[in-house]
């Protein structure tokens, strides 16, 4: 996303005084601030000591909904509010100013444990640069769910709520009720002398990959609210994998770290182990945060030494705990990250061996580290736009990891369009070693796996939709600020509904087949009432422009996204009269392109797919028949409401 | 009574034993109907009079019964123990209390006065009661500390009038699983109060499994293993967190310490930490502004709120209470790990080789531990043989089901289907209404299944007035024969259901 910059004339810190003309000084393009690369766990260890520190480069402007405003203290600016409530100690402490001249002249505080505002500091950067990548690869503004309060609309959330002290546990999670992320704190435990003070306290918010992961909770949510329903194995497992890749690659992206080690590193360079162990060790500083990533490796027993795990198809089919099952999908995408940056560095290793591919004795050429160490940080930048652009792709309701990977292959193909470095090869290999696949496509190759292009006979029953959707285009290609973003699709949004429900309808006939919504009573449990209503309730679920730029300069494309969902409300046991009822969604992902006003793809979940209708069926009487000690006691607690909260939990003793 | 020579039942020849058979010897186990808890009186045959075992007898609180209901059965058993109507006390040989939940142990409160009318010889309660036992104390230690921090946080927590529903929800969910142990209980009415008198009924005996099978006095061919709790802390701890052991408490605080000195008051005398509120807060004393001064900062009155002062804006996303619902899991984690510290026994008989099984609540830790254990016994042959876990469920003829059937008090591969005697029969001592009020999916509806399966429909619920529910599926899967066996043996009171072994 490109943002016109600004040439602000210096203004005198009080209003107060005298406004002096001078010459103007050219905004500047970041915000520097000291952070911890890892947590402070490895500030301890002299061997990690010198990597642990990083500067964190967050956009200076943040393209603020008001003129003249600026960051404040908190810090509170455009996205995010960081408010420091230790409600378990009863304490608040005092709001960060990253404003303040003394602050600026030295990129922040200094990391310190023992600093609240730090903690602040450090919670902000790594979220904000969480959402800069996320606005780079999606070519917009980020937004948050809107919030909902009782009897009355949707309403726009502007800030996401950060509360860095939250907790007395050792957990953190995303509220979606509240839109905001809880950290907790917890007394470090004595299993890791070498890494905590036993006694001391451990800081959820003074960690990287937990806070990347959270806040990739919250701006999934923003994206795809439907994803947190847990309908069928793959919703909660797709939800922390995706937060667990996020963290993961952004790491990754830090290439002072990836230096470091790979200088360390003696002998087989292009051997993966370094990096599938340099993993997982992220992830392992607090806790089993990164027990994801167990699936890329372990150590062995006796040698003591990394290596990588072997990857067993059986598993997608038979794991069903969220996070082992997640744990499949952060593998997969790991093993495409390797064998993409294998292929990145083969010509600097022949280089490097004069094509021997043994290294001489001694230490590590510097500039040959350098080179590897970007060429790595350049893959990870790559697999984590990838990654996040793929959600375009993806449909309103019910995600598995087979349309993940369809919508990976999908949104690279329209990106860029001449693969030239396997990356779509490279994806489609992984998956398939996991076992992770379409259950739909016959072959599997990155042509077969790219949602099918709407064809021209395609074409016509989305014709009068199109027309439609062309005489509005207009009206998404500049939006000011974020707000506005979400009040004009709303109300674009709203006409399209009341079009569709009027009149469009008519037109559309034979629509529902590809978008996966019905326009004519019949199926059970459907809202709305046949005698007064024309159709069927359904929802225009978002509306999102998009432009997106490709890695090589390609030609830029300005697409729509538009999601609708339909709902039933159905039995879960069809044969029992007395059976509990359970939501039961369809709908599809439409995506138009605003060049040509061409509709490319309808990514579609039937609302009368039986066969899907089934899995969720089961997936629902499997829970309600799941003996956990938790669903025996706390079902009417409805622990939907915070989903993330039970996920990540340090007492539940289920955890793998 | 146990005694420390080797039990000797192979005195009788093998001719005579079965001579001694016919005089038609038999035990019979009552599975009292108080509401939902355990409550069973054994019978056995003894050299003079009747030899009485009761285990456990407590009701979850419910609104289906109550305390008339657990006197009527008291009562019951007062009179089958040779006592009541005034003149003659009962007498139990055995009260065996497997653990400290309420609904294994209220009745001896709720009719402490009859009991108070029956004689009790012999109280057997866990290893992990023993005062001299260090290893036990810590355990009991560290339990009572995260009870306490339940306890709290439940007080802290707004109660469903109160605006926030779901903590109201979250609230009642804690107490609901907190009635195992009798939090929130009118004074007095405690699992402590209920604990403590049961152990002042008689001579305690601290059951082991590391020690000899237990001997009933006056009673011939009768032997019992200890299975659980294991001594193994290990075990005890399988359904711990790692980060949750105790070996901590010497270093540093654990994390129910820090939690429970968020939730205690410093100036509390119970306090047995009184440093610790101190020493949990995470920043110096500088950084720490107290309420009274951020309710007058522009910055928490813009973006955060206080009720008193603005009860609307922004309210919704306010965190006042999240914290506290750590103490779900808290009381998730002690009902387990009580669960996990029950005394668990098999009972042989030893001549016809049955054995009775009653595992108390005891969960998956406290199941796996008993593969480590074996007995060294002299058998009918009068060699000395060793028995092994697999040896006793493989003729298991009677399982008292764990838990009220929960799911994870049964064991799968290593526990039920282990018991393949075709004369295997299960009793569950349940109230469904009153888990249904709960939502709770007592019992199990996969386990009651497999139940059936291995018992061949000759599972025993303590709610049902009679067989008509079980009837038709056993009779299909047993002989003619078989169900008319076991029909025979089998009774229905208003008070309790009856099973008898002959052996």
């Amino acid at each position: 996303m490109v943002r016109a910059k600004k040439q602000t004339p210096v203004e005198s810190g009080n209003g107060s005084e005298p406004k002096a003309p001078t010459i103007s000084i050219p905004e500047p393009v970041y915000r520097r601030l000291r952070g911890y690369a890892f947590d402070p766990s490895l500030s301890v260890r002299l061997d990690t000591a010198v990597i642990n520190e990083t500067i964190y480069k967050i956009p200076w402007d943040e393209g603020f909904e008001n003129e003249g405003e600026k960051l404040g203290p908190g810090p509170v600016g455009e996205y995010l509010e960081v408010v420091d409530f230790d409600p378990a100690s009863g304490y608040y402490y005092e709001p960060v100013d990253l404003n303040n001249s003394q602050l600026l002249a030295q990129d922040g505080l200094p990391p310190s444990e023992g600093n609240p505002q730090f903690h602040q500091q450090m919670v902000y950067a790594v979220a904000m640069t969480t959402i800069r990548n996320f606005e780079r690869a999606l070519g917009r503004r980020a937004l948050w769910s809107p919030h909902k309060s009782d009897g009355s609309d949707f309403e726009f959330v502007r800030r996401l709520r950060v509360y860095p002290h939250a907790l007395r546990e050792a957990n953190a999670y995303y509220s979606p009720d509240k839109k905001a992320l809880l950290f907790g704190y917890f007394p470090g435990s004595s299993d890791r002398p070498d890494r905590y003070l036993p006694g001391g306290i451990v800081f959820t918010c003074l960690s990287h990959d937990i806070i990347a992961h959270e806040t990739t909770h919250a701006l999934l949510d923003g994206m795809h609210s439907r994803f947190n329903e847990a309908n069928h194995y793959d919703a909660y497992a797709f939800h922390e994998a995706f937060a667990d890749i996020v963290a993961l690659f952004q790491h990754f992206t830090f290439p002072n770290v990836l230096r470091h080690q790979i200088g360390l590193t003696r002998g087989d360079l292009a051997s993966q182990n370094l990096l599938g162990e340099l993993a997982q060790q992220f992830g392992e500083a607090i806790g089993n945060y990164g027990a994801l990533r167990s699936a890329i490796g372990e150590y062995d027993e006796v040698t003591g030494k990394w290596r990588p795990q072997t990857p067993d198809p059986e598993d997608y089919e038979t794991v069903t705990e969220p996070h082992a099952r997640g744990a499949i999908l952060v593998a997969a995408v790991f093993d495409a990250f390797l064998a993409i940056y294998k292929r990145r560095v083969a010509d600097i290793l022949r280089i490097a061996t004069s094509g021997s591919g043994i290294l001489p004795e001694g230490e590590l050429n510097p500039d040959l580290v350098n080179r590897l160490a970007a060429e790595a940080a350049k893959a990870a930048q790559h697999v984590l736009n990838v990654c996040i652009r793929a959600l375009d792709y993806c449909p309103p309701v019910d995600i598995n990891f087979g349309d993940y990977l369809r919508a990976i292959v999908t949104a690279d193909v329209d990106v860029v369009p001449d693969d030239d470095m396997g990356y779509r090869i490279a994806f489609t290999e992984a998956f398939k070693r996991r076992g992770i696949y379409p259950r739909t496509v016959r072959t599997l190759s990155p042509e077969t796996l790219r949602w099918p292009l709407l064809t021209s006979s395609n074409q016509d029953f989305f014709q009068p939709l199109a027309d439609w959707l062309r005489r509005i285009a207009h009206e998404f290609t500049y939006f000011k600020s974020r707000r506005m973003v979400y009040d004009q699709t709303e109300r674009i949004g709203g006409t399209l509904h009341k079009w569709i429900a009027d009149e469009g309808h008519a037109a559309l006939k034979s629509f529902s087949e590809e978008a996966g919504i019905t326009f004519e009573f019949g199926l059970e449990g459907l809202r709305g009432d046949p005698k007064r209503d024309a159709i069927p309730k359904f929802q225009i679920h978002s509306l999102r422009p998009a432009h997106r730029v490709g890695p090589d300069g390609e030609a830029p494309l300005n697409q729509l996204v538009l999601s609708m969902i339909q709902t039933r409300r159905v039995r879960i046991d069809p044969d029992d009269k007395k059976s509990p009822l359970m939501n039961f969604r369809g709908g599809c992902t439409l995506i138009l392109d605003l060049d040509t006003m061409q509709l490319r793809y309808a990514i579609k979940k039937g609302i009368g797919d039986n066969a899907r209708l089934e899995i969720h069926r089961r997936y629902h009487r499997d829970l309600l028949t799941d003996g956990s000690l938790r669903a025996t006691y706390f079902k009417s607690m409805k622990d939907a409401d915070e989903p993330f909260a039970l996920l990540h939990r340090s007492f539940d003793h289920r955890r793998p | 009574m146990p005694t420390k020579k080797p039990v000797r039942s192979s005195k009788n020849s093998p001719k005579k034993a079965s001579a001694t058979r016919k005089k038609a010897r038999e035990v019979r186990i009552r599975m009292y109907k108080q509401g939902l808890g355990d409550c069973f009186l054994l019978t056995f045959p003894g050299k003079s009079k009747p030899f009485h075992m009761l285990i456990d007898c407590g009701a979850l609180k419910s609104k289906h019964y109550g305390e008339k209901e657990m006197q009527d059965v008291v009562a019951a058993i007062q009179l089958a123990t040779g006592g009541g109507k005034g003149k003659a006390k009962g007498r139990l040989d055995i009260v065996a209390a497997t653990h400290e939940h309420w609904d294994h142990i209220s009745g001896f409160l709720q009719a402490k006065k009859l009991f108070d009318d029956i004689k009790v010889n012999n109280v057997w309660v866990a290893w992990t009661e023993e005062p001299e036992n260090a290893a036990a104390q810590r355990l009991k230690k560290e339990f009572k500390k995260k009870k306490k921090a339940v306890q709290k946080a439940l007080a802290l927590l707004p109660s469903g009038q109160q605006s926030d529903a779901r903590m109201g929800l979250y609230r009642h969910a804690i107490s609901e699983l907190s009635g195992f142990f009798g939090m929130g209980a009118p004074k007095g009415m405690t699992t402590d109060a209920a604990w403590k008198y049961i152990l002042s009924l008689g001579r305690n005996v601290y059951c082991d499994p590391k020690k000899r099978p237990l001997e009933l006095s006056g009673v011939e061919g009768v032997r019992v293993y200890v299975l659980g709790p294991p001594e193994d802390p290990d075990f005890v701890r399988k359904t711990l967190s790692k980060k949750e052991t105790y070996d901590e408490a010497t270093r540093g605080l654990t994390l129910a310490d820090s939690f429970l000195a968020a939730v205690s008051d410093p100036n509390d005398p119970d306090n047995e930490l009184p440093d610790a509120k101190e020493r949990s807060f995470p920043f110096d004393g500088r950084y720490r502004i107290p309420e009274a001064d951020a309710r007058r900062s522009q910055f928490f009155l813009d973006h955060y709120g206080f009720d008193e002062i603005d009860n609307k804006a922004g309210k919704w996303r306010r965190i006042n209470h999240e914290w506290l619902t750590v103490a779900g899991e808290l009381a998730l984690h002690l009902d387990s790990y009580t669960n996990n510290t029950c005394l668990a026994i098999a009972i042989e008989l030893v001549e016809s080789g049955q054995v009775l099984l009653f595992p108390g609540d005891a969960q998956v830790g406290n199941w796996l531990s008993w593969g480590e254990l074996s007995w060294e016994v002299t058998g009918i042959d009068g060699k000395m043989q060793t028995v092994k876990i697999e040896d006793l469920l493989k003729r298991t003829v009677f399982y008292k089901v764990g838990h009220h059937g929960s799911h994870n008090a049964t064991l799968r591969e290593k526990g039920l289907e282990r018991m393949i005697d075709p004369n295997l029969v299960a009793m569950i001592p349940v109230h469904r209404p009153t888990a249904d009020d709960q939502e709770w999916k007592f019992p199990y509806p996969p386990l009651w299944k497999a139940l059936k399966e291995k018992a061949r429909g000759r599972v025993l619920l303590a709610d049902a007035p009679d067989v008509t529910e079980i009837e038709d599926e056993a009779k299909k899967m047993l002989t003619d024969h078989e169900w008319s066996k076991f029909s025979k043996a089998t009774e229905f009171k208003d008070l309790y259901v009856e099973y008898r072994i002959p052996y």
